[in-house]
């Protein structure tokens, strides 16, 4: 019977370079207090200049191999998770793949937008634990790196009316070692979603390959249909109700109460919707950690950035949990107890 | 050991405008003879108007359901395989979901080119077999037509690729004997530019901008190594189809039918020989489609299912090499 998958180590990347409200607001034609009032968001990371979600996540999978004692041949498979992939195709799994010099080790890109570290989990825990179809190429144990990265700042609209969702979208990358052991952190339950009939409430509608004849063109760079949007007052009763259910759901899976949870981290484009949702479900507001609060919406990679960030802090033992929601709309938890 | 998944139902959907290699003649220096002689192709299908991978991924799906005897309200999770996602994102599986009134299961896309169904369904079979779905609806959708360079400027690669969709529903097999007998999965990132769409591509600023839509090699059309992709998949294909075999104590003269990714007919037949497999166990309907990327396997499985190429009891290999490069195959006992 083989052992249960776990996750087994995490790393985390945030570029050097940090962007503050008064550095964004002038071009957006707005001050820093408005932004910082609209947002409740002060900072974000962009990554230099040639680097994509790859480079980001380059890092991050380095700290994350040492720290679980894994060797990039140990490897079985990569799982990168991202909305902002380095170019159209192919995906950076497969440019994450070649700098690490992992051989002819399978890569895969998946695409669930802020739930993209959940369900890049999930899909790993699932294929890691000996129960599946799938076969390692290597003999021995199935080690999963599952990465998430983004890179949205050479993305965002830069004039006036990128004043709402440019300060708020930003870089950086995470990566996690899964596999199985007795070691490693327990994802007790993990729950995603998804809701597509809100699809474009929050979306980059370009380059869309059902336009004919020509997925993107001039005129379309022109209206500026290439940058996110976002109808955030729309969303915000439906993405705090989803965010809360799936909250109540893994706490009730793992069988744990809202007051035993030592951190939560909760990630939401719109932290005060975040934090209202954490509220409802019991969680006191002094443990939760809203991600973009402090670096700004890192879709894929926000909740796993800040749950590294703590990591070092929490006791074995100690009970966390992450939630995300975001474009899709997708939304998901899980209940992790450390290692 | 958990009950092995097995495909219970399948659809297809293309679009009905006929793109014969005479009609691309006319719009760029080629000719009938160089495409046929090169690739196999014959003729591949555009859409003529506005349309979505998804819109052809939801007849698809509407029709694996029927034929699966499934209903939607059953289906776990949604994945979409696809290089030519609907819109930017959220992710097309998102649309997907939406068009067929699903509930609110994970749909995600899986971004891997060529190799992109066949990850989705070893995925999918993850879920499943880990107690996280039971009914998996695996979508392999791609609208091409409009991404490509449609010149003589971008012959080599616009005459390749069509437009299409195929799903499966994958569920618990009905018999322990048969379904899905392992998955393998392969990539090698060191060629990712040698085969691939550059354009809009987050490692530069703006992403994507005008000069992208123009020029001599312009970044928002793919460009391809014809020499280094045939290479490389004339030995990766019999490599990972051997791997499969032999994960199973099974050797090549125990295929009953092999499903490459549609690429190149030339391909194909490179692999047939160098397998020493009979031709006429190879399913092949390039010349009718083109390369349907994510769609290509699942729109040959129909096919062959429908002919009864593909029967209860047959050992079917599906595999395929492309943009990564990646490449992986599956095994199935039918």
């Amino acid at each position: 019977m083989p052992l249960e998958p776990r996750l087994l180590s995490i790393g985390a990347h945030l570029p050097g370079a940090l962007i503050t409200n008064e550095e964004l607001a002038p071009r957006l034609r707005t001050s820093a207090e408005e932004v910082a009032r609209r947002t409740g968001i002060a900072r974000r990371h962009h990554a230099p200049a040639g680097e994509g979600p790859s480079d980001l996540a380059r890092r991050a999978a380095d700290d994350a191999l040492r720290r679980s004692g894994t060797e990039v041949s140990d490897l079985a498979l990569i799982v990168f998770a991202t909305a902002t992939p380095d170019v159209t195709f192919p995906g950076s799994a497969c440019y994450l793949q070649d700098k690490l010099g992992a051989d002819t080790v399978g890569a895969l890109d998946v695409r669930a937008q802020s739930a993209g570290f959940l369900a890049a989990l999930d899909l790993a825990l699932a294929l890691s634990g000996g129960t599946s179809a799938f076969r390692a190429p290597a003999s021995g144990e199935t080690r999963i790196l599952v990465a998430a990265g983004e890179v949205f700042s050479t993305g965002l609209d830069e004039s006036p009316s990128g004043a709402d969702l440019t300060p708020r979208l930003a870089d950086g990358a995470a990566a996690a070692v899964v596999g199985p052991g007795e070691a490693g952190s327990h994802v007790r339950a993990l729950r995603w979603y998804s809701d597509g009939t809100l699809a474009d409430r929050f979306w980059c509608e370009y380059p869309a390959s059902r336009q004919y004849p020509l997925r993107v063109t001039a005129e379309n760079l022109a209206a500026g249909l290439h940058y996110p949007k976002a109808d955030f007052a729309a969303l915000a009763p439906i993405v705090e109700k989803r965010l809360f259910t799936a909250m109540r759901e893994v706490l009730e899976l793992a069988g744990w109460s809202a007051g035993s949870v030592e951190a939560a981290f909760v990630d939401y484009v719109e932290p005060p919707v975040a934090r209202a949702a954490a509220s409802a479900a019991g969680l006191a507001s002094e443990r939760v950690d809203v991600p973009t609060e402090r670096f700004g919406h890192v879709m894929a990679a926000g909740l796993p950035i800040r749950f590294e960030q703590r990591y070092g802090e929490l006791a074995p033992g100690a009970r966390v949990l992450l939630a995300a929601a975001g474009p899709g709309v997708t939304w998901g938890a899980a209940a992790i107890e450390i290692g | 050991m958990s009950e092995r998944t097995h495909i219970l139902g399948i659809g297809s959907a293309v679009p009905d405008n006929v793109v014969t290699n005479d009609d691309l003649s006319r719009v760029m220096d080629t000719s009938d003879e160089w495409i046929q002689q090169r690739t196999g192709i014959r003729q591949r299908r555009h859409i003529a108007a506005d349309c979505g991978g998804t819109d052809l991924g939801a007849i698809a799906a509407r029709e694996a359901l029927a034929s699966a005897g499934v209903g939607i309200d059953q289906i776990d999770a949604i994945v979409y395989a696809t290089l030519s996602p609907d819109i930017d994102w959220p992710a097309s599986a998102n649309l997907l979901a939406a068009k067929l009134g699903a509930r609110s299961v994970p749909a995600f896309d899986v971004r891997n080119q060529c190799s992109g169904f066949l990850y989705s369904l070893a995925s999918a079979d993850a879920l499943i077999r880990a107690g996280r779905a039971r009914h998996v609806l695996v979508v392999g959708g791609e609208i091409h037509s409009t991404g490509i360079d449609l010149t003589t400027r971008g012959r080599e690669v616009a005459v390749i690729f069509g437009d299409g969709a195929g799903a499966v529903v994958l569920g618990p097999s009905p018999d322990p004997q048969r379904g899905l007998l392992s998955t393998h999965l392969h990539a090698e990132g060191r060629y990712a530019e040698k085969l691939w769409l550059e354009s809009a591509s987050s490692r530069k600023k703006p992403r994507i901008e005008p000069a992208d839509l123009d020029g001599d090699a312009p970044r928002a059309f793919p460009s391809m190594s014809g020499r280094y992709v045939f290479k490389h998949a004339v030995t990766r294909f019999p490599e990972v189809i051997q791997e499969a075999l032999a994960a199973n104590g099974l050797r090549v003269e125990d295929l009953d039918v092999l499903i490459p990714h549609q690429a190149n007919l030339r391909i194909n037949q490179f692999v047939a020989a160098a397998l020493e497999m009979d031709e006429a166990k190879v399913v092949n309907n390039i010349d009718r489609y083109g390369n349907t990327t994510a769609a290509s396997i699942p729109l040959a499985l129909a096919e062959a299912m429908r002919d009864g190429r593909v029967s209860e009891g047959r050992l079917v290999c599906l595999a395929a090499f492309g943009a990564g490069f990646t490449w992986a195959a599956a095994l199935f006992r039918w």
